[in-house]
């Protein structure tokens, strides 16, 4: 719209811009959406077509319709994996070798075998994260338990389970984690 | 029923070397303050871990964060009023005590060695409240530095 494109004046008669053919193209196919698939997701498919006619509206800006759909179904897509730093003897890696390791010398302790090393133990906690019911919340931590469907050693009775307890605190960082009885 | 736990000062020398005024909240809660830690109800152990060699006699004590007995367990007691039952999994173990309500009685079974126990609701209450308010005294006392933590400074100063 001749360099303002806030003035509605348009000058050259250039509307059908390239960003405008996208954007009819991503209302007509939210349209279609809408028509084809029932009431399923029908709020993330309103909000992404009011989000495409916005972006017509508007010069210059287009996809706002896809990156509305990806922002309300990411939740869904995407599952929380928390972070597992070095840390020290009373949180994360350093922590959970520390004492819950095949080496460790406590007693009454749950315990990982031997074929589990930090590569493993990573996908034991990104198994549990995905695979768990949910986090629970106690106190300063969450906690999610999960059968993480191999065994990966010893609860603190010395039986073999595939059970894993992890504990995270708010910011999403691996307190520990540590073998737990079969549920 | 008596709920209590033993002062490991070895325990809190080391705990201290990393400053609790900085540490994390969740860590203090889960790892820091382990302590031998008791439960008996009626002559019953429920924190007896049953020894391997069955001629020696179980320890009745258990090593729990009482930072985490304190909070998390209190919560779990009173929760029983709520639902008529409620579980606390033990910290470092995953071992739990189930709490059943049958009127004022509640019903404890121990997953540590399979035992369970009956005691009033009061009581069990009282037991928890004042373990956690014996915590409060103790690090309050023990470790001053941890009133200054922004998480838990405010719980050792609750009444």
């Amino acid at each position: 719209m001749g360099g303002a494109p806030v003035n509605g004046i348009d000058p050259a008669g250039r509307w059908l811009t390239p960003d405008t053919i996208l954007d009819i193209g991503f209302i007509a196919y939210n349209i279609y959406a809408l028509a084809t698939g029932g009431r399923k997701a029908l709020g993330i498919k309103l909000s992404a077509l009011g989000a495409d006619i916005g972006g017509l509206l508007i010069p210059g800006v287009t996809g706002l319709g896809t990156a509305s759909r990806v922002a309300r179904e990411g939740k869904k897509l995407l599952p929380f994996v928390p972070r597992l730093a070095q840390g020290n003897l009373k949180m994360g890696l350093e922590h959970i070798v520390h004492r819950h390791w095949h080496s460790s010398g406590f007693a009454h302790v749950s315990k990982f075998g031997a074929e589990v090393g930090v590569k493993e133990l990573r996908g034991i906690i990104h198994a549990a994260a995905t695979r768990g019911a949910g986090w629970r919340v106690e106190g300063a931590s969450r906690v999610i338990e999960s059968n993480v469907g191999r065994i990966i050693r010893t609860d603190p009775a010395g039986h073999a389970t595939s059970w894993v307890s992890v504990v995270i605190n708010q910011a999403g960082e691996v307190i520990t984690a540590y073998p737990i009885p079969l549920r | 029923m008596l709920l209590e736990f033993q002062v490991d000062e070895a325990v809190l020398a080391a705990d201290r070397e990393v400053d609790p005024r900085t540490a994390d909240a969740a860590a203090l809660q889960e790892t820091y303050f382990l302590m031998p830690t008791r439960l008996q109800v009626h002559q019953d152990e429920l924190f007896a871990v049953p020894p391997k060699d069955h001629r020696k006699n179980a320890s009745p004590w258990l090593e729990l964060p009482i930072l985490h007995v304190a909070t998390v367990g209190l919560q779990k007691v009173q929760d029983i009023c709520k639902q008529s039952q409620s579980t606390y999994t033990l910290p470092g173990s995953g071992w739990r005590l189930r709490f059943q309500a049958s009127g004022q009685d509640i019903l404890i079974h121990s997953e540590v060695n399979g035992r369970q126990s009956c005691v009033h609701y009061t009581e069990l209450l009282a037991a928890f409240e004042h373990f956690a308010s014996t915590v409060k005294e103790v690090l309050g006392r023990k470790v001053p530095e941890l009133q200054e933590h922004p998480y838990w400074g405010k719980w050792l100063k609750e009444k």
